[in-house]
């Protein structure tokens, strides 16, 4: 199979601290892999290196075949890497529907003077933006869909916010979807619906997923390969068993016994 | 808050000390109004004439208004959850009300007894003999302390009793005294407008006296108003009954007939109106050197156009003849028209972007669908005769103000692109609106350094575009900012334009100080469109390309693009919009739009001065904005007529200008934040229950504690 997306020896340094130490891994086209690790071990660095928020300060990032290192975020975005935040980052003043739209702004192209003498390809264009986040919404269910369509995005409720935040991601049309923790902060019964939820959006979608979860039961669900982080470098790769039961995984997060169970718990 | 609620107490005592303070403030206020001499200028000009003035009209409003204030605190006091009585008794309100007016009153008549004693004139120079006289209604002192105490008390008590009377009475009471006092303000408004051609005569009789309004006439506008305000809630059904009427049994061809007639009818009456020869209105140059700055000085105007309206009209009945032969012309009629199909076409489109909801109930029943485009053009077709037909009806001295407005409202329309669809904090926008000025006086004046002397229009486009470039070159090492920084530094380019404009280094270019001058006014065919009266159709086709260019960017991929942008950045960056692209998208199309206003201004005016493109300018841009409504264009329309059209009006008080829209501004932005005409969004939003129950706006941390609530 070929390599969809692949790292190697990425270092990311904040002044002294090195957030991410020469992580070298890859992804291959279609598989589902959870990003784990302690808090602070430089999960979320990782995204925003990969998505072009922080420039690296040394190795490779390639996907399908490109160098990522020095694009810009946007760039990034219209190659295919599409990502959500793990401090749900919509546009709440816009609506539901327009904030998945917004999504495909990079899959368009009509610009100003389209906008304001709104000849037939643009209407074409504006009505295919809008069937598909319709289609991106209805990927949810009813929840997001019918009178909610208008409503401001600041009135969801916390779950339905995370959930507009996965149909925002996979209306840019990307290949790869970066999900940080998805399943934070929602209950039993809906972090079992966002484990269900990934692996339809990989069956259903062909979307290829890379996911930091701190919810084990989530990355057991739903991994075909765990990587384990700690201090910004990869302790341990396999299978969800043997990420477990590997030594370095158990040190990593025994070592700080006191946060730690809390997040297990979670 | 148990027992102190009887009988006995009346009222509690933190109650108690709140009244008490609200009357000492209102007091302060009135004694603040006196002194600066506030009270007896505006005494000099009556309401209703020979009976009440506006000064005393501004005393009695002050007493009133504490009462009400007072007993509106009192009532918001009581309802906080857990008292045991919600809402105070009547007695108690009179009664709180009656307290403040007596400080009020009290206030007053001290200060009255205290000029008796002691001479303040020496110090406080507005205690004049006039003011005295006015206060004291031309009695001895001593004698009318006891009436001002007494007036106050009463006055207070009305105030506290308004609260109390049904409001389908309140209502339509306190408008109609409303309007009278604000038509009693612009009476000289009133006699200018209705002295023209046109109006009957027997109106302006019947309604103004000498100093005021008429009794008679004052009688009429508040039965007026108050006939109207009960009307107003029936009027929607029976407009739609009429609509529907004439949907139903007049035919097509009837309907298709008669508008075109009248758009024929109205298109001529233009013409002729802005084909009267310039050099038969001789007043309007001398209003133009007057000032330079964007408001000319009309007060000098106000006195020369009113010796002047009828010399105005009689030229209007004479030269018929000789002027609708020459004027009208082929070619005017087809720029007429095609101007005409512009304003149509563009409010009726903005309607239809307007009324989504109703596009998706016309699907389902095409009778409904009929009635609703017949609404839609209609109103269209009303709202354009209304706006073309304004200068004709108020003659020059209002569309001077509406000329005005016009400039402030299409630099409102660029600076919303930017700030309120981009979300960039410009606080520089005048440099824009200087360029645009600049670079039209170079290109059209013979005068200027190049002697290019081009026509307006041929200037025009490149105006546009070298304003356009220098919105990207401002705009460029602006764009890793945001915020307040960002307003710094454009609030500092502002000021730069400014002096570069007056540098002795473009002194060969740009004319220093002494600015540049004879430039030529804006021609259409051979007209000349000299006076407020003709550029007000110049700069109302400007503000409606705008609006329209407003309106369809706004609902388009750029225009959630610059939405998403100005709402997180990152995030839009990350979702795959270029924000350095977008943002200097931005700068350049908000430049573009104020140049047009420069180009208007500096074509009107002929002479441009560095000083007039100064940082109130830009201030007064963005306050319309926040006045108006954020990011709303409507709001810009009402903000642009409140905060510039309102100053004008009340011009003939320019030392208290300033204060009054000062005072305008502080208590708008503390009773209506989101502005007058909020966007739709915004008050949803606001209204929404959802968001009361969830704070997640507040509190974005909420997303790392497990334990939020999370509701389906």
């Amino acid at each position: 199979m070929n390599k969809l997306f692949e790292c190697k020896n990425l270092s990311k340094d904040f002044g002294g601290l090195t957030a991410v130490n020469k992580f070298s891994f890859d992804i291959e086209e279609g598989e589902i892999v959870s990003l784990i690790g302690p808090n602070g071990a430089g999960k979320t660095t990782f995204f925003n290196l990969v998505t072009g928020l922080y420039p690296a300060s040394s190795g490779m990032i390639m996907f399908k075949g490109e160098d990522l290192i020095g694009l810009s975020p946007y760039e990034i975005t219209q190659l295919g890497i599409a990502r959500t935040f793990q401090a749900v980052r919509l546009f709440p003043d816009m609506t539901i529907l327009e904030n998945v739209m917004v999504g495909q702004h990079c899959r368009s192209k009509s610009g100003v003077i389209g906008a304001i003498l709104q000849p037939k390809s643009y209407k074409e264009e504006e009505e295919r933006i809008r069937t598909n986040a319709e289609k991106q919404l209805a990927f949810f269910g009813s929840r997001l869909m019918g009178f909610r369509l208008n409503q401001p995005a600041s009135s969801l409720s916390y779950a339905n916010r995370r959930r507009l935040e996965i149909a925002r991601a996979m209306s840019t049309e990307a290949k790869l979807l970066l999900l940080d923790e998805p399943a934070a902060g929602m209950n039993p019964k809906e972090t079992i619906e966002i484990a269900h939820l990934i692996g339809k959006l990989r069956d259903e979608r062909g979307f290829t997923i890379l996911v930091i979860e701190h919810d084990m039961r989530v990355v057991k669900d739903v991994s075909d390969r765990v990587v384990a982080m700690d201090y910004g470098s990869k302790i341990a790769e396999g299978t969800y068993q043997q990420v477990a039961t590997n030594e370095h995984v158990v040190e990593a997060y025994l070592g700080r016994k006191g946060n730690e169970e809390q997040d297990n718990a979670n | 808050m148990t027992d102190s609620n009887t009988i006995n107490t009346i009222i509690e005592r933190k109650h108690a000390t709140k009244t008490v303070l609200i009357g000492i403030y209102s007091g302060l206020v009135t004694l603040f109004v006196c002194l600066i001499g506030m009270v007896e200028t505006f005494g000099a000009r009556d309401i209703i004439g020979g009976i009440i003035s506006m000064g005393h009209t501004m005393l009695i409003i002050i007493a009133v208004g504490s009462g009400a204030v007072a007993v509106k605190t009192l009532r918001e006091d009581m309802s906080t959850p857990g008292a045991t009585i919600n809402k105070p008794a009547f007695l108690v309100e009179i009664f709180v009300g009656v307290t403040t007016g007596l400080i009020v009153g009290a206030t007053l008549s001290i200060f009255v007894f205290a000029t008796q004693l002691v001479d303040m004139r020496s110090v406080l120079i507005n205690v004049s003999p006039g003011l005295l006289e006015m206060l004291t209604l031309q009695q001895p002192a001593s004698q009318v302390m006891m009436t001002i105490t007494v007036l106050g008390s009463l006055l207070g008590g009305i105030g506290a009793a308004i609260f109390n009377i049904n409001p389908r009475i309140r209502l339509p009471l306190v408008l109609g005294l409303t309007s009278v006092v604000s038509l009693g303000m612009l009476r000289d408004m009133l006699k200018i407008v209705l002295s023209r051609e046109g109006w009957p005569s027997v109106l302006l009789n019947f309604l103004v006296k000498n100093q005021g309004l008429s009794i008679a006439g004052a009688t009429t506008i508040f039965a007026t108003t108050v006939a109207l305000v009960i009307i107003w809630p029936h009027l929607p059904k029976i407009y739609d009954k009429t609509v529907r009427i004439i949907v139903t049994y007049v035919p097509k061809v009837l309907q298709f007939a008669v508008s075109i007639i009248f758009t024929i009818a109205l298109t001529m009456r233009v013409f002729w109106f802005i084909g009267i020869s310039d050099k038969d209105l001789p007043i309007l140059p001398s209003c133009q050197a007057a000032d330079s700055s964007p408001n000319v000085d009309l007060a000098k105007c106000i006195s020369i156009l009113s010796n002047d309206v009828s010399t105005t009209s009689d030229l209007l009945g004479t030269n018929l003849a000789t002027l609708v032969s020459t004027i009208i012309t082929v070619s005017e009629i087809l720029v007429g028209s095609l101007i005409l199909l512009c304003f149509i076409f563009a409010i009726w489109n903005i309607r239809q972007n307007a009324n989504l909801t109703d596009t998706k109930s016309t699907l389902e029943d095409p009778n409904n669908a009929l009635l609703i485009i017949a609404k839609r053009n209609i109103s269209a077709f009303f709202s354009v005769a209304l706006l073309v037909s304004l200068p004709i009806l108020l003659g020059v001295f209002p569309s001077e103000v509406l000329l005005n407005v016009g400039l402030y409202m299409l630099m409102g329309f660029g600076l919303n692109i930017v700030v309120g669809m981009a979300g960039l904090l410009d606080l520089g926008y005048v440099a824009f609106f200087a360029v645009g000025a600049y670079s039209t006086a170079i290109l059209t004046s013979p005068r200027a350094s190049i002697e290019l002397g081009m026509s307006f229009w041929a200037a025009l486009p490149i105006v546009v575009l070298v304003t356009g470039a220098t919105g990207l070159l401002v705009g460029a090492p602006v764009l890793r900012m945001r915020g307040d920084y960002l307003a710094i530094v454009t609030l500092g380019f502002g000021e730069i334009a400014r002096f570069l404009f007056l540098s002795d280094w473009f002194k060969p270019w740009l004319g220093g100080a002494q600015g540049i001058i004879l430039i030529p006014p804006v021609s259409i065919g051979n007209v000349q469109l000299i006076g407020p009266h003709k550029l007000y159709y110049l700069i109302i086709t400007g503000c409606l390309i705008a609006l329209f260019i407003s309106a369809r960017l706004r609902g388009s991929r750029v225009g959630r693009a610059w939405m998403a942008m100005s709402e997180d950045e990152k995030v839009a960056e990350t979702m795959g919009i270029n924000t350095v692209y977008y943002k200097l998208l931005a700068f350049g199309l908000g430049a573009m739009i104020a140049s047009i206003s420069g180009a208007v201004f500096a074509a009107k005016l002929g002479t441009i001065f560095p000083h007039s493109f100064n940082v109130l300018v830009s201030i007064t841009a963005l306050s319309l904005l926040i006045v108006g409504g954020i990011g709303s264009l409507p709001g810009i329309i009402v903000g642009a007529l409140v905060l510039v059209g309102l100053p004008e009006l009340l011009r003939e008080f320019t030392e208290y200008r300033l204060l009054i829209y000062g005072a305008i501004l502080i208590f708008m932005m503390l009773s209506r934040p989101e502005g007058l005409i909020p966007r739709v969004r915004q008050t949803r939003e606001l209204d929404d229950q959802e968001l009361s129950q969830d704070a997640w706006l507040h509190d974005k941390n909420e997303a790392n504690n497990g334990s939020s609530v999370t509701v389906t």
